[in-house]
């Protein structure tokens, strides 16, 4: 680059050229605009990943907060009382609902740490006829284990070093308590779950090169590739193997779009003339491999001559761009174990397995746009689109992912569960969420 | 290329900034800052108003592609600018440039063809008309090297041709382009 003045030629028609062009701006169509806007990206969005996650944690410290006992067990619904389990060296507290009578008077509990007693006395200020003083015992850890709980709370988080405590008056020594025992069957006791589920799907892998000629046949790697999209549908069949683990098996459909560009340089010589000896227009045949991530295609495409003035030279290379459409159907079946926290309604899992992809078919759409030949001896359009059926290979891919459940009945509920799945070259991400039936 | 060599542009930095995050309107407004004189480049280089019109569309599109690399080093308008010029050279590198003997080309038949096609009646517009109907070689040696200031060993590199190409092309163009104007009395 240098300054105009240093033009060793520089003259008068240099000089009245540049004055006049070199700030040249006619004005630009308008319209043009659109067709920009349309080939832009969309503006970011907030990550849905990111997204999910956050929802996940969510759900998991709401879940640890609320006392799953309080949900499932037989107690909160018989007698509405209830413990606060604490630390040793906090006072225990009781937390009573409004229409409980002694509420205010209960509040007022002796330090369990401080007075080391086995059994403290709450005192209820109004008197109400037929409840005598409430009795709460502390029951020591070993008690805990050894009585005989009408409460299956081997499931239950502790809390610190106390773990829920018992109220001994509940079940002798208060008269005017009746505990009432609901039969609540755990969902924990249903093995079987079925999920119908749905989800959009994102596959990324990178644009791969490739050797020109690969196996004496010319190969030519994508330049520009976009992220696949598509849908995934399917069911999903669970086994409970115990209160946290679930082995789950499942058939999904998937169904993907991938437009991905490449770019052929041929020459004529890499075809084969199929009109040689005919004075008119000559017509080739090429051959060649589109590589687009792991999968490779055969394409055959004829380009007639225009103009058989026009004599292009048979070694001389020219260009074809091509942009491809690959549309697939795959069946996944994966297979993941899972594992639960949490109790009652909302439950979290993260699972870890694999996804076993068997093809079914993909329609591959190629367009070439030979504007690139139109000086050469080609013609706008005499192109066709061509379309091709292969059948892909089979692949074994990995899946994480983490995700929450909610029980809208005992049987049935509802599942979000994102996973994270990827193989060799090739990353995805899939939004499943789906109904599900427990049996 | 002349006006590239400004020493930094917070303003086109901060523009490109907002361009590079996908924000619409910023990418609207670089669109509209820069459209006019990058599509007078592309006039000046394409064969026709429609084929300006594409290059000027998949050149834009380039840019808020890349924007991101730009760090705000020169002028905005200079690096916009510089994508304009590639796109266009690549385009045209698809194309065999046309080696064509100076007495082969009819004077004439240019001079016809640009008078019917004449962009406007300002002088700018009719050089630019006369430049379309050159033939390709020529008209991008003398875009790149006479208005572009490019020198013959980067439209050497940038053409893939040879310093002698480039060098015979230029001659051959501006020995074509003072006959044109002398016709039309453009050039005093």
């Amino acid at each position: 680059m240098k300054p105009i003045e240093q033009y060793s030629e520089y003259n008068g028609l240099e000089k009245h050229l540049h004055e006049n062009l070199h700030q040249y701006a006619p004005e630009a169509p308008e319209h043009l605009w659109s067709g920009i806007e349309a080939q832009l990206p969309r503006q970011r969005r907030r990550p849905v990943l990111w997204w999910w996650l956050s929802m996940t944690v969510v759900f998991f410290t709401i879940d640890y907060r609320f006392d799953p006992v309080h949900k499932s067990n037989t107690l909160s619904s018989a007698v509405p009382l209830v413990i606060e389990p604490n630390l040793r060296k906090y006072p225990v507290t009781v937390n009573l609902p409004d229409r409980f009578p002694g509420k205010d008077a209960a509040r007022e509990l002796a330090d369990y740490q401080n007075t080391g007693a086995e059994q403290t006395s709450v005192a209820t200020s109004g008197t109400v006829p037929g409840i005598p003083p409430l009795t709460v015992n502390i029951l020591s850890a070993e008690q805990l284990q050894t009585d005989n709980d009408p409460l299956d709370l081997s499931g239950s988080p502790s809390f610190g070093t106390l773990p829920v405590k018992e109220i001994a008056g509940l079940h002798s020594a208060t008269p005017g308590f009746p505990l009432i025992n609901f039969p609540v069957k755990s969902a924990r006791t249903r093995h079987w779950t079925v999920e119908m589920g749905a989800a959009p799907v994102w596959i990324w892998q990178p644009a791969t090169g490739a050797e020109m000629h690969h196996g004496g046949q010319s190969t030519f790697a994508e330049h520009q590739q976009g992220p696949a999209f598509g849908w995934q549908k399917g069911f999903t069949l669970g086994y409970r193997l115990g209160a946290r683990w679930q082995v789950n098996a499942g058939l999904n459909r998937r169904q993907m779009t991938q437009l991905s560009s490449h770019t052929a340089t041929l020459r004529l010589m890499d075809g084969i003339c199929l009109n040689a000896y005919d004075p008119g227009p000559k017509e080739y045949e090429f051959e060649y491999a589109l590589q687009s991530g792991n999968e490779q295609s055969n394409v055959t495409v004829r380009i007639a001559q225009v103009d058989s003035v026009s004599a292009m030279p048979a070694d001389e290379p020219f260009m074809l761009d091509m942009r491809t459409l690959r549309r697939s159907t795959n069946w996944v079946l994966p297979l993941t174990i899972r594992c639960y926290f949490g109790q009652g309604r909302w439950q979290g899992f993260v699972q870890v397995g694999g996804q076993f992809n068997l093809p079914a078919q993909t329609i591959i759409q190629v367009d070439h746009f030979n504007e690139a030949c139109m000086d050469l001896c080609f013609a706008t359009g005499r192109i066709p689109r061509l379309e091709l059926v292969e059948r892909g290979q089979t692949a074994l891919a990995w899946q994480l992912g983490a995700g929450f459940g909610y029980a809208l009945t005992p049987r049935w509920g509802i599942s979000v569960d994102p996973a994270f799945f990827g193989r060799k070259g090739q990353s995805g991400v899939s939004l499943n969420a789906g109904l599900q039936y427990k049996f | 290329m002349a006006n590239t060599h400004f020493l930094t542009d917070p303003d086109g930095l901060a523009l490109a900034e907002a361009c590079r995050t996908g924000n619409r309107q910023a990418q609207r407004d670089l669109w509209v800052r820069y459209k006019n004189r990058m599509f007078g480049v592309c006039l000046r280089f394409a064969p026709s108003r429609q084929e300006a019109e594409d290059l000027l569309q998949e050149a834009f599109v380039k840019v808020f592609r890349d924007i991101g690399h730009y760090r705000g080093e020169g002028s905005l308008e200079g690096w916009v600018r510089r994508i304009v010029v590639r796109t266009v050279i690549q385009h045209f590198q698809k194309k065999r440039f046309d080696i064509q003997p100076l007495e082969e080309l009819d004077l004439e038949r240019v001079l016809l063809a640009a008078e019917q096609d004449s962009l406007t009646d300002d002088e700018s517009g009719r050089l630019v008309t006369l430049l379309q109907h050159l033939p390709p070689g020529f008209r991008t040696v003398l875009n790149l090297y006479i208005i572009e200031e490019y020198s013959h060993e980067e439209i050497a590199r940038e053409l893939n041709i040879s310093i002698g190409t480039s060098k015979s092309q230029l001659h051959r163009a501006k020995a074509f382009m003072r006959r044109l104007l002398a016709k039309t009395f453009l050039l005093l």
